[in-house]
């Protein structure tokens, strides 16, 4: 009885290890080659000039296995008087040159010896092999080498047949002269026979200048034929004493043509089949797949492997693609030019990876996967599964490989639970073939159900996996839940892992996912990511047209964060366009109208769209209130902020506005106080508010005290806020003079913002006028005019200081020349140049500028000019001149119009100040009393 | 008599077939005292006629030696190679005791070069080689007929110009050669292969002088009747039945009836009988011939153009050209091709020239005896047909 062979045995990659007598079993197809290959061999003459031969086939196809049969068969009493067989090994990664060639042989030789058990003969190998090393000179070695090797093998009287794998790589690393020399040797009389193998072509045999330019006779293993799978398969199953697995080889022939069509008729991938088979067509797939998958993938990722990393990308890129792929295609998808990819394209048909047919409506030619069950293995076990076509090829397989068996094998599935992905990929893909429809949504629906189970451990599954968002409603609503509370806690970054699985999760639905993708969009706004939020955005509108709110979003982008406000408003109206009755779309077309693209009658329109629309929404009101008092509608702002207020009586923004609207426009300001209470009343600690109450107080009100209190509740809740310290400081000085307060006040605006010359120029002021410091004075003018030289107010003021204080009248002079004509418009700049005029006693010109100074004043001194009218009273009498001034004033009426000024001057110009004071109305003694004080200070 | 079918070899012996004529031929201008050179592109047998003609003097009783240069890296290597021949010649075992001396003296003379860099074996080599080859001369004996085969001698000169003085080594060499032939009355005769063209060589370094005095002898292809014969010979020696049709189909086929190519052809043919299982029919034929010219390694000829760099775009028109027909094309035809693109005489003369040098020299073209250009190989002229023109 025959000895069974194991499995294992069936030495996939090694035949190496298989003995003698089981090769020989095993050797069942291409036994007509090799009888040729045999007999060619006997028909050598004992001293001939051999011919040698070349085996060119893909991995897998035999070539190893051909010349281990070969050796097993010269071993044979037959031939082994006549033949001695050497076997290099199929890796000979050391060799460099041609003395590493022959030394490789000898080795060879020695080893065929010892199997031969002739171990006096391998000794006198292994001598000869020490001694041969010695040598140092590569020439010299490889001759030597080759001499002893002939001679040896002539002492036994047998011709060495050398049996070479990989001859390729031989090739390509002997040098050209090597060759020459090699070739030399191998065409002597009595000559060793070579037989080499190779997966590719070998160039340097049809290279012209080569020297072993059609040297060899080539023969090339082709594919297995249908009829020879079948009989590997059944000599298999006879030598594995698996002879119950015949009837069933013989009985599926349809399975059977579907392995041969996708191991390519590669006989290695067809033993390993074998396996699977000799299990039984099992209608468990999961069983059958994942064996041959176990199998297959050692040899398939080794091959993989062993390409370069450029030709991985193409086989890669042809392999996803299934179907075959033109040259385009390829192109797009690899990222590789043509020059590029013609060259790997090329040496991959050579060597048998890929196919060549001609392209399906294109020109040229295309590439698709030789062996289709690599493209199989190769897509399944790629880690994104999404791919259809990933399904559709395994579907296809499951189709041939179960035929009829298909609804039986899907049955099973449904029954059993899936443990890993792979199950559940095996279902979908037999959801795809199975022809009942409600075994087809069982499938789908337990591999749904399936995935959501694993992608609690793992939320990838939702990217490898196209599972419908009908599935996935709770988990959806949870994760939208989710992202609602993280928004409202500003945990952005969280929101955002949360919306990419739903944007995987709902990619079957594109309305839902463009809802999810205009949720990233305003996440991103949230990040300030803008580029982003508007590619999001854009994406959403691609995937949803008919969304008004994504339209709404982007036009609100660029809106307010990338200031694009023409793009805004398209799609702002584009969003009107989809729904018109949404009013806040209106609104906020509105603002951009007023704010940024200054229309203001499209803003007018707009807002009272809004307001139509919703007339419960104050806020609408609002704003078009805001637009009224831009273009000083007073009292449709007035009517509109009112409305808004009786609308909604809890924004305190209403209250402020109308506030402001009392205050500087319509003079009420009983009412504006009233209205500023309201506001502050809904937010106490508005500093604005508090602010505006102030200056109400202050320049309206005349309520100093009052003033001050509201001042300080605006610094106390805005420590910041200058603009009030300064107001507090000018209340201190002019109204409650307390200067020393006012002085603190000043400093603490100017160190909150040391760039605003106003408040240096009041310090300045302050200094002059009441603190008597010259210098501080000074010093303050000459900051404020550091900050902004042009400044006219501090320059006068200066000029004031050097004229009449420190007697610097040449500095004062040449400070006021510098004042730009342009700018003397200004009533300060005629009082000093009258004042100039008459320190050089020139009265007429001093007349003639004080009459200009008049002429910029309408019947009150200007509120921010008043103290240089005071200076100026002060400074002509101190020179003599009071009794010019005044008759001026008479002769102008002046001494009605602006009498408390009048009276001041002339009581600073009497003997009997007090006389004439007193004869006096109050209501104009009294402030012409506290002017004349003022004044004196001046003097 | 049974062929070995052989095609990557010379073949010697009865695998050799045919060529009675241009034995005969030159073994009379030998016999009249003629060296000669065998000049032919690769795959034509030049090796193989010369191993015949070898033959032929041994038979005659002459002295025979063939020495195979493509072994040889060196001078050196060529020394002991030649020592080594002649130490294994039957014929000179006689002139042992007289050479013994010599070749102690010879081999002495070269032994530095065991065990040495390679800077100081050529120092002591240069300071030998007069002497040396003074000596190897002496080893010869004038006045036996002898006849010398020495093959692939244009693949040692090309490694000699490597040398330093590599120019003048070759020199030294071809002249050293050419010494032996000088010799007055001499009975040796001298028998050169080279797949690589000697004339080329020669010419391009301005030593033609130094093969001058050989005669350039052609090997052409069989004649029909010959052609018919060999592959019936080869048929029965596989113990394969082709009809007279069949024959003349394959030669139809081929176009050009090297030996090479029909036994290419015929061992494709005889593997699909022997292992596909087919029977002898002319679509067997036609499915080995497809097979041969469909074979990939034809387009490494195409992608080689691209190193004709502008000339590339000469090139292809006139392959394109002579691929459309069995005959070829002279000179004439091509010129006016190339004309057509060029548009200048001068211009047209030159790049032709220099195209069909390079054409010739990297097998793609042969020189026929009627001054046609023809494809060298029939199966690359239907590949490109079949790529370019069809």
């Amino acid at each position: 009885m025959k000895k069974k062979l194991s499995l294992s045995q069936i030495g996939l990659y090694n035949p190496q290890r298989i003995s003698d007598s089981d090769v020989e079993d095993l050797f069942v197809v291409r036994t007509k080659l090799f009888d040729f290959l045999i007999d060619k061999l006997k028909k050598e003459k004992a001293n001939s000039i051999p011919q040698h031969y070349l085996i060119i086939a893909q991995r897998g196809m035999g070539k190893t296995t051909m010349l281990k049969r070969i050796e097993v068969e010269l071993r044979k009493a037959d031939y082994n008087q006549q033949y001695i067989p050497l076997l290099f090994p199929e890796e000979q990664y050391n060799l460099k040159n041609l003395a590493e060639f022959w030394l490789n042989s000898l080795d060879a030789l020695a080893d065929t010896l010892e199997v031969e058990k002739l171990h006096q003969e391998v000794l006198k190998i292994d001598i000869k092999v020490k001694e041969l090393e010695k040598i140092k000179n590569n020439e010299e070695l490889a001759g030597e080498a080759f001499k002893f090797l002939k001679s040896f093998t002539s002492s036994l009287a047998r011709r060495p047949i050398l049996l070479i794998d990989n001859m390729n790589l031989i090739f390509d690393r002997l040098e050209k002269s090597e060759q020459h020399t090699l070739r030399a040797l191998l065409m002597q009389n009595g000559a060793p026979v070579l037989i080499g193998a190779s997966a590719v072509a070998i160039e340097d045999t049809s290279d012209y200048g080569a020297p072993f330019y059609d040297a060899f006779q080539i023969y090339y293993l082709k594919k297995l034929s249908f009829e020879e799978l079948k009989e590997i398969l059944i000599n298999l199953a006879k030598l594995t004493q698996s002879e119950d697995v015949i009837p069933l080889i013989e009985k599926e022939v349809g399975r059977i043509k579907t392995l041969h069509q996708l191991t390519g008729g590669n006989p290695r991938t067809a033993v390993m089949l074998f396996r699977l088979i000799i299990k039984g067509f099992s209608t468990e797939i999961n069983d059958d797949l994942e064996a041959l998958l176990d199998e297959i993938t050692p040899l398939y990722k080794a091959r993989f492997e062993e390409l370069s990393i450029q030709m991985q990308v193409i086989v890669d890129a042809i392999a996803l693609h299934w179907d075959p792929i033109n040259i385009e295609q390829l192109r797009e998808a690899s990222h590789y030019e043509n020059s590029q990819l013609s060259p790997q394209l090329k040496r991959l048909v050579e060597v048998g990876w890929i196919e060549k047919i001609d392209a399906y409506q294109a020109k040229g030619k295309a590439y698709q996967i030789s062996e289709r069950f690599f493209n199989i293995w190769f897509l399944m076990r790629r880690s994104s599964r999404r791919q259809k076509k990933e399904l559709y090829c395994l579907s296809k397989f499951l189709e041939s490989f179960y035929g009829e068996e298909i609804p039986i094998v899907a049955q099973n599935r449904l029954k059993s639970k899936s443990t890993c992905i792979d199950h559940v990929t095996y279902s979908l893909a037999l959801a795809e073939v199975v022809k009942d429809e409600k075994l087809c949504t069982q499938l789908r629906e337990k591999s749904f159900n399936e995935l959501k189970e694993f992608a609690k451990e793992d939320s990838d599954i939702f990217k490898k996996f196209d599972i419908p968002s009908e599935f996935l409603k709770e988990e959806i609503e949870t994760r939208m839940n989710q992202i609602m509370l993280d928004n409202s806690n500003k945990n952005y970054q969280q929101a955002r892992n949360l919306l990419n699985e739903l944007v995987e999760m709902t990619s079957g639905n594109k309305t839902l996912n463009a809802q999810v993708i205009r949720m990233m969009g305003m996440n991103s706004v949230f990040i300030k990511d803008y580029p982003n939020a508007e590619e999001y955005l854009k994406k959403a509108i691609e995937l949803n047209s008919n969304d008004s709110y994504s339209l709404f979003l982007l036009g609100f982008l660029y809106h307010h964060n990338l200031n694009k406000y023409k793009k805004s408003e398209e799609y702002y109206k584009q969003a009107i366009s989809l729904d018109g009755k949404n009013a806040s779309y209106w609104c906020n077309l509105g603002n951009l109208y007023q704010y940024d693209l200054k229309n203001n009658t499209n803003a007018e329109a707009a807002y009272q769209k809004a307001v139509l629309l919703d007339e419960n929404n104050a806020d609408y009101r609002n704003a078009l209130g805001d637009l009224y008092l831009e273009l000083e509608k007073y009292d449709e702002a007035e009517k509109i902020f009112m409305l808004a207020i009786s609308i909604d009586n809890t924004k305190s923004e209403y209250f402020y506005k109308l506030g402001q609207l009392y205050h500087f426009r319509s003079g009420n300001l009983i009412e504006a106080e009233k209205q500023y209470k309201n506001a502050i009343s809904l937010d106490q600690k508005n500093a604005i508010y508090w602010g505006y109450l102030g200056a109400l107080y202050q320049f309206g009100l005349h309520r100093f005290e009052d003033a001050e209190i509201a001042y300080k509740q605006a610094v106390f809740f805005n420590p910041k806020y200058d603009l009030v310290w300064f107001s507090l400081g000018v209340l201190y000085q002019a109204d409650l003079s307390k200067y020393e307060e006012a002085e603190k006040a000043y400093n603490q605006a100017i160190k909150l913002n040391g760039m605003d010359e106003d408040y240096f120029n009041a310090l300045g002021n302050l200094y002059l006028d009441n603190l008597i410091d010259y210098k501080k004075a000074e010093r303050s003018y000459k900051k404020a005019l550091v900050i902004n030289e042009k400044s006219l107010y501090p320059k006068l003021n200066l000029i004031f200081l050097y004229r009449d204080k420190l007697n610097r009248m040449n500095v004062a002079e040449e400070l006021f020349n510098s004042i730009d004509d342009e700018n003397d418009t200004n009533d300060s700049y005629w009082l000093n140049k009258s004042l100039f005029d008459l320190y050089k006693r020139n009265e007429g010109n001093a007349n003639e500028s004080f009459l200009n100074a008049l002429s910029k004043i309408d019947s009150t001194l200007p509120e921010n000019t008043r103290d240089d009218w005071w200076r100026f009273g002060a400074i002509v009498t101190k020179l003599g001149y009071g009794n010019w001034l005044l008759s001026i004033f008479e002769e102008k009426g002046l001494d009605i119009i602006l009498s408390p000024y009048y009276v001041a001057i002339k009581a600073l110009n009497v003997k009997d100040a007090e006389g004439y004071l007193n004869s006096k109305a109050i209501e104009i003694r009294e402030p012409a009393m506290k002017l004349m004080e003022i004044m004196k200070y001046y003097m | 008599m049974k062929i070995n079918n052989i095609t990557g070899s010379p073949v010697e012996g009865e695998n050799f077939y045919g060529r009675e004529k241009e034995l005969s031929s030159a073994w009379s201008k030998v016999l009249k005292g003629n060296s000669l050179i065998l000049s032919a592109p690769r795959r034509v047998g030049k090796s193989s006629f010369a191993k015949k003609l070898l033959e032929k003097a041994k038979k005659e009783s002459w002295n025979t030696l063939e020495i195979n240069l493509e072994e040889v890296s060196s001078e050196i290597g060529f020394v002991n190679l030649l020592i080594e021949k002649l130490q294994a010649a039957n014929w000179w075992q006689s002139s042992m005791s007289k050479a013994g001396k010599l070749f102690g003296q010879i081999l002495e003379s070269i032994k530095p070069s065991i065990g040495l860099g390679e800077a100081k074996v050529s120092v002591v080599w240069s300071r030998a080689k007069i002497d040396v080859y003074q000596k190897l001369k002496g080893l010869l004996n004038h006045e036996e007929d002898t006849l010398i085969m020495v093959d692939e001698l244009t693949i040692l000169l090309n490694r000699l110009l490597k040398n330093e003085n590599g120019k003048q080594d070759v020199e030294f060499f071809l002249n050293w050669l050419r010494s032996f032939r000088q010799v007055s009355g001499t009975k040796i005769r001298w028998v050169f292969c080279s797949s690589i063209g000697i004339e080329n060589f020669t010419s391009m370094h301005n030593l033609s002088y130094a093969l001058n005095d050989v005669s350039k002898f052609k090997i052409d292809e069989y004649n029909q009747i010959e052609a018919c014969k060999f592959i019936e010979e080869l048929a029965l020696s596989e113990e394969v039945l082709f009809t007279e049709e069949d024959i003349n189909y394959m030669l139809q086929l081929l176009g050009w009836n090297l030996p090479y190519f029909i036994q290419v052809l015929f061992s494709n043919v005889n593997q699909l009988i022997q292992v596909q299982e087919r029977t002898t029919s002319i679509d067997t034929i036609n499915e080995a011939y497809i097979q041969l010219i469909s074979e990939g390694h034809l387009n490494t000829w195409d992608e080689r153009l691209n190193e004709y760099g502008e000339y590339e775009i000469y090139a292809r028109p006139v392959l394109k050209n002579l691929s459309r027909s069995k005959e070829g094309a002279g000179r004439t035809v091509l010129f006016s091709l190339l004309f057509a693109k060029i548009n200048d005489e001068d211009k047209t003369d030159i790049v032709l020239s220099k195209l069909l040098q390079m054409l010739q020299n990297d097998g793609y073209l042969i020189l026929k005896k009627d001054a046609s250009y023809v494809f060298r190989s029939p199966l690359l002229r239907d590949f490109w047909y079949n790529r370019f023109v069809k």
